[in-house]
């Protein structure tokens, strides 16, 4: 799926400013840090609560190409600049972490265990 | 080449440097994407391990031919139990931790896997040593 498709069928609210309209073709869904940072795989959509700063270290060091925040999850300015900073984008939904997942799914995004 | 990174026992806003810094300077340095991947995991859980669990600790980074080896030195807890520590799923996180998504129990394990060798002294009370190597 492309970002473009993926904000218009989640209504996510990008909050990154400008993004590269790439192809997303991994998701991972994960609250726990540890986890994304062990089996998240590279160039994926990365579904969570967690909007604090630690998320983007995560990412940037997974090669997470896109957060999606659920459950309408904002992230703090500082958390924002440092996406902004490391080419991350970010995006706040209202839908849970199961629709957005299901939506992704259906649109042809897979899962991969790494 | 060496670097040496200082990591303060519970400031979660700075952890991560040590891993990204190194991340950038491995990926300018032109290694594999899959041995750049093994360190930054590595180092990650390294500092996430000094953060959570001990008041402070260094973090010295080298690169010799055909190797990387990271050791990470903390003043801190210690670990009584080592086995149970490389378990997977054994965390002693407090809550606030847990709430920040840190503490599944998956840091030892994590560098465990993505490292070609790995060494722990520990010494409770006083601190603990954490040695690995990643072939090139």
């Amino acid at each position: 799926m492309k970002i473009s498709e993926i904000i218009e069928k989640i209504k996510l609210n990008i909050l990154t400013g400008d993004y590269e309209d790439s192809e997303v073709i991994f998701g991972y869904v994960s609250d726990m840090l540890s986890d994304v940072m062990g089996h998240a795989p590279s160039e994926s959509a990365l579904i969570t609560i967690l909007a604090h700063e630690n998320v983007i270290a995560v990412a940037m060091l997974r090669d997470i190409s896109i957060i999606i925040l659920v459950n309408n999850r904002k992230p703090d300015q500082k958390t924002i600049e440092k996406a902004v900073e490391e080419g991350i984008i970010i995006g706040s939904t209202e839908l849970s972490a199961f629709e957005v997942s299901g939506i992704l799914y259906n649109g042809g995004v897979s899962g991969k265990y790494e | 080449m060496d670097k040496t990174y200082h990591i303060e026992g519970g400031n979660f806003s700075e952890a991560g440097f040590a891993s990204s810094d190194v991340k950038k300077l491995l990926k300018k340095l032109g290694l594999p994407t899959n041995i750049i991947k093994k360190a930054a995991i590595a180092m990650y859980e390294a500092e996430i391990n000094v953060v959570a669990h001990a008041y402070r600790g260094d973090m010295e980074f080298k690169i010799i031919p055909g190797q990387i080896l990271v050791t990470v030195q903390d003043e801190g807890p210690g670990i009584p139990d080592l086995e149970l520590a490389f378990t997977e799923g054994f965390s002693t996180a407090s809550s606030k931790v847990r709430e920040m998504g840190f503490g599944a129990g998956m840091g030892l394990p994590n560098i465990k896997r993505n490292t070609d060798d790995i060494s722990v002294e520990t010494e409770v009370g006083k601190g603990t040593r954490l040695s690995f190597v990643i072939n090139i």
